[in-house]
């Protein structure tokens, strides 16, 4: 029998020319496509219910037999974090308060609604970071909508039926979204000639009482206000004076102590599976300060954003330095465990790109 | 063949979405379509992955025709068995079941690379593609049989002619 018969021939060219078709009438958005997948899934839905009564006992033996030890060492590492998150949520309550208040008195609100969903489905692939949701055009929900939970940014929807949504994750690599780092200590100031009561060196006071992506940090002692949502271990704002030997009289050297500021702005893209997120496009200037490990990485906001701002995304956990103009590209852990969602926030928040045109 | 399409499909969705060895996710709907080719030929082998493919793009939010193109793929490259064997031997199904599955599994971030910004995974590729071959290798023992009465096929026997 020959490999290239002609009914074999004819078979994959029939199969190749069917596939670029259906792909190329879904990828330019088809409702028919869509109203067939909407029906697809109500018929899948009595044999998933028959999948998920067949697949939880052997899901339950096998996470029992793979897990358990990494469970018993989780659940430890857990109990420590439980109790130091008991003390971090009390600051941070105090500092929400602060921030609601400030908010209102500029007259902003960072307020969405929100509907709760349950993740009902993984990706089914290998190549592609999504999950299900049982929430659907029915409650509201709109493509582009992000997705939260109680630790940070889940994904965007991406597709919605009347009862269910799939829900694109971070860490997908189609997934990109503008983002801030926040928490960078200013650069470390060297000034042991700097004359004492030395003017201020340029930046708008004005702008020292308030959040700026300006560095905060002076040669004069002055007080500079960090970001609450910052890393704790700097003390923001506090400044020191210390004398230098061997300058001369009246010669100090003044510097202030790391501030907690936002910073930079780029994109955050996902990697894909196993793979941490990274933000690019970071023009780094050490005049403004260094961005260390632990800086925290939120969503930018604004016109063309995918989510509002303020969501926090991670945490930077590496920084790769890249030579010439590029810019270093920071490694973040994500906030959300997205091995392990259960319950998630759709922000009733359409972003602008998401918005159909006419 | 469609209720045991959507049954795996379920089962994919549900129980081996979850599971996942070395962090691979086992592709049963992807090991059924490689090995109906056993038993239907390349050419049966290739429509019954499009056809199960298609259901998977439907089920899930993969673009429509990506799975479809890859099952396709996979279903015919298993098939290629009767090309090299009138009635393979049981171990060389399972090695062109294994071939089909990690065509199949291969084919999905090249046709993704042309559809989206995503698809290479870099190393992961690699891996990713040896733990789909070998589980549908494996699996072809059990899933030759399954698609043969999917598709109709009898076995084939032979007899002697008569003198």
């Amino acid at each position: 029998m020959p490999v290239y018969s002609v009914n074999r021939r004819r078979a994959i060219i029939l199969l190749v020319l069917s596939s670029v078709l259906l792909l190329t009438l879904d990828l330019r958005g088809n409702p028919v496509i869509d109203r067939m997948r909407s029906v697809f899934s109500r018929v899948l839905t009595p044999f998933e219910t028959a999948g998920e009564v067949i697949a939880t006992p052997i899901r339950n033996a096998w996470h029992g037999a793979t897990d358990y030890q990494s469970l018993a060492r989780e659940n430890e590492k857990l109990r420590d974090e439980l109790a130091r998150g008991r003390g971090d949520q009390l600051a941070a309550r105090a500092i929400y308060g602060d921030y609601q208040e400030l908010l209102t008195l500029n007259g902003l609100t960072a307020k969405y609604p929100t509907t709760t969903a349950r993740v009902v489905g993984g990706a089914p692939g290998n190549f592609r970071q999504t999950v299900e949701i049982d929430r659907g055009s029915s409650d509201g929900i709109l493509v582009g909508m992000p997705v939260v939970n109680f630790a940070g940014l889940v994904g965007k929807v991406t597709k919605v039926y009347d009862n269910r949504s799939v829900v694109l994750l971070v860490t997908d690599s189609d997934y990109t979204i503008e983002c801030k780092v926040s928490g960078v200590d200013a650069a470390p100031v060297d000034s042991s000639s700097t004359p004492l009561n030395s003017t201020p060196s340029g930046i708008n006071r004005a702008d020292l009482s308030t959040t700026t992506t300006q560095p905060l940090a002076t040669t004069t002692p002055t007080t500079a206000v960090g970001r609450s949502s910052g890393n704790a271990n700097a003390n923001p704002g506090a400044t020191t004076t210390t004398g230098v030997a061997g300058t001369g009289s009246g010669t100090t050297s003044s510097s202030t102590a790391p501030a907690l500021v936002e910073r930079e702005t780029g994109g955050c893209q996902g990697r894909g599976p196993g793979r941490l997120s990274a933000m690019h496009y970071i023009t780094e200037n050490p005049v403004f300060g260094t961005i260390n490990v632990g800086a925290v990485i939120s969503t930018t906001g604004g016109s063309k954003s995918l989510a509002p701002p303020d969501i926090i995304i991670g945490e930077v956990i590496n920084k790769i330095e890249r030579s010439g103009s590029a810019g270093p590209i920071l490694e973040i852990k994500l906030g959300a465990d997205l091995n392990h969602l259960n319950l998630v926030q759709i922000v009733r928040y359409r972003p602008p790109p998401e918005v159909p045109s006419g | 063949m469609l209720p045991v399409g959507l049954m795996f499909i379920a089962l994919q969705r549900t129980a081996f979405g979850d599971i996942r060895p070395w962090g691979v996710s086992f592709q049963i709907v992807l090991a059924l379509c490689a090995a109906s080719g056993v038993p239907g030929g390349a050419e049966r082998g290739a429509w019954m992955g499009f056809v199960m493919g298609l259901m998977f793009d439907l089920g899930s939010a993969a673009p429509l025709g990506q799975h479809a193109l890859a099952y396709g793929l996979a279903g015919f490259t298993a098939g290629l068995v009767n090309v090299v064997a009138v009635d393979p031997h049981w171990w060389l199904s399972m090695i062109f079941v294994a071939l089909g599955g990690g065509v199949g599994e291969f084919a999905i971030p090249v046709i993704q690379t042309f559809v989206s910004n995503g698809g290479w995974q870099g190393q992961r590729l690699g891996r990713t593609v040896a733990v789909i071959a070998i589980s549908c290798g494996l699996l072809a023992p059990l899933l030759i049989p399954l698609s043969r009465w999917c598709l109709a096929i009898r076995k084939k026997t032979w007899k002697v002619p008569a003198q």
